[in-house]
Order: C-alpha cells, then sequence, then structure tokens
C-alpha cells in the first residue's frame, strides 16, 4: 500500500533518486541523490548512516604508472603504497659481466620469502614442472642454464595482486622468455606468493650478483 | 657504483652511489653467482656426455632416442 506523507512522519523527497532514509525509530531524513556510478554505502559516520560514494577501481583496470631505462645495479620503484595491483613488465634487458638471472624483489626485501609454483620449457624439449618455496627473490633463474648478459632478447611480466593488504601479497603471474650462452630459448610461466605481511611499498629490478644493466626497460602499470 | 631509485610519484630519478658495505655485499653474490653457474654447466655437461655415451651404446640417434619416448 503507497504510504503518503500525510500517513507517516516521512520527510518528502526533493528530486528524481532522493532517497527518505530512516535517521532513528519513527525517525527520517532525505539522501539526496548521487552523482552517475556512485552507490549507496553505509557509513556509520553520516547522520543518516548511509552515503553515495564511487567504488574502488576494481581488478582489471590497469593504466600505466611509469617507464624507464635500466641502468646502475638495480632500479627501485618506489611509492606504490597506494596501489592494489601491479604490472611491471621488463624489456630487452642486459648488464655487463656474465650469465646470471634477473631478479624481482618486493620492499627490497632478500629473505626467504618467495614462493612459486610453475613450468618451464628449453627450446621445446625437456619442459617440467618447477617449484620452489623459501627464495630470496622471484627470477628468471633455469634449473640448468641462466641468460648470457649479453642476449637482449630477454622479457618479463609479472604481476602481483592484494598488494594493499597486510597479508600476504599474490605473484598472480609470471611470464619469462629469454636465451642461453648456447642461444637456446627457454621460457617460464609461475604463480606464487611473497610471503610476508605488509603491502608492496617498492619493487626492485636488479641480476643475481648486481651485476651494472647496460640495456633494457621497464615500464609499471597499476590499478 | 650506483643504484637507481625512481619514485613513481614524483617522477624523480636519483642515482645513489653505493656505500662500501653494499658494494661488499655485492663481491660476495657475484661470488655465489659465478659460483652457481659453474656448477650448472659443469652439471649440464656430465650430462650431456653421459648421454651421448648412452646413444652411442644403444647405436641410435638423439632423434630417434626422441622419437621412441615421443
Amino acid at each position: 500500500m503507497p504510504i503518503s506523507k500525510a500517513s507517516s512522519n516521512a520527510v518528502a523527497p526533493a528530486a528524481l533518486g532522493d532517497l527518505v532514509v530512516g535517521s532513528a525509530t519513527n525517525d527520517s531524513g532525505v539522501l539526496a541523490v548521487g552523482t552517475t556510478g556512485q552507490v549507496l554505502t553505509v557509513d556509520s559516520t553520516q547522520a543518516l548512516g548511509v552515503k553515495w560514494a564511487t567504488p574502488a577501481t576494481g581488478a582489471g583496470n590497469l593504466s600505466q604508472i611509469t617507464t624507464g631505462s635500466l641502468s646502475g645495479t638495480s632500479v627501485t620503484l618506489s611509492s606504490l603504497s597506494t596501489y592494489a595491483e601491479l604490472l611491471l613488465l621488463i624489456n630487452g634487458y642486459t648488464w655487463g659481466t656474465t650469465t646470471s638471472s634477473l631478479i624481482v624483489r618486493v620492499n627490497n626485501n632478500s629473505g626467504a620469502n618467495y614462493n612459486q609454483f610453475g613450468w618451464y620449457d628449453n627450446a621445446g624439449a625437456n619442459g617440467s614442472s618447477v617449484k620452489g618455496t623459501g627464495l630470496t627473490s622471484f627470477s628468471n633463474t633455469y634449473p640448468e642454464s641462466n641468460q648470457l648478459n649479453t642476449n637482449a632478447d630477454g622479457v618479463m611480466a609479472i604481476k602481483f595482486t592484494n598488494c594493499k593488504s597486510t597479508g600476504f601479497t599474490d605473484m598472480d603471474q609470471k611470464s619469462i622468455f629469454f636465451r642461453n650462452a648456447d642461444s637456446k630459448y627457454y621460457s617460464q610461466t609461475y604463480k606464487g606468493v611473497y610471503s610476508q605481511s605488509e603491502a608492496v611499498s617498492s619493487l626492485v629490478i636488479t641480476t643475481s650478483g648486481g651485476y651494472t644493466f647496460s640495456a633494457g626497460t621497464y615500464t609499471l602499470f597499476g590499478a | 657504483m650506483f643504484r637507481v631509485e625512481h619514485n613513481v610519484e614524483t617522477g624523480e630519478i636519483t642515482e645513489i652511489e653505493l656505500t662500501d658495505k653494499e658494494i661488499k655485499l655485492l663481491e660476495t653474490e657475484r661470488k655465489e653467482n659465478e659460483a652457481a653457474e659453474k656448477k650448472a654447466v659443469d652439471e649440464y655437461k656430465v650430462k650431456a656426455v653421459a648421454k651421448a655415451a648412452l646413444l652411442a651404446q644403444l647405436g641410435i640417434t638423439e632423434e630417434q632416442a626422441k622419437l621412441l619416448l615421443s
């Protein structure tokens, strides 16, 4: 049965989309309509206990944060604490000295907090599942051979989710391709977790041995 | 030697000289990396020699062995 203003103590809405909301027992108020895209959210600090709010950016809405060239013994990407998701692309990386592996660390932490499960392929042969727990970084280490430092055709894409949480950070996906000293091509794909209860504030790109980068670019996306 | 810090909020990119302590740590890491690389290469070579000897003993080529296992 429709309730008229005369038959209740409700205040009258003033505009399209306004809501009449209870503010206490037998009392009510008007919540003015929000803007397009906003959703109704419970908030006990509001006089009416609810408000219109813009929903947080969800998964998949990544935008480019920054890009740059690799140089020095490591590159630290800092001030990341506002991002819930991060996707780091590293391309064409070479370094000055010897065969080694590309490394990504969270918050410059070199403790045994990196865990990953995945699969690798050796030029179409000897493919196998591989797991590592208690590692000291997320790297492109291959069980039998690593990247020759002068081969500039390597790529790494690594995505992190749950970055703002104080719980563990998911290493949602890591894909790598590189060439070793015998010019054999290797590809790997992994999922894993950074098992420290802390938000991600920085990512460090370096090599096993901290050799000085001579080429390479990085691009960071976030949401 | 230097490391780079890129503050994505401000866009500022800074080159920071490594301290003596950081350089020493890198030297240790490099020695460890080179030892691990040598070990991996040696193991790979030993395996390759053993594989070649087995193929010779069986009188088949590597391609024929792959065909058998496929």
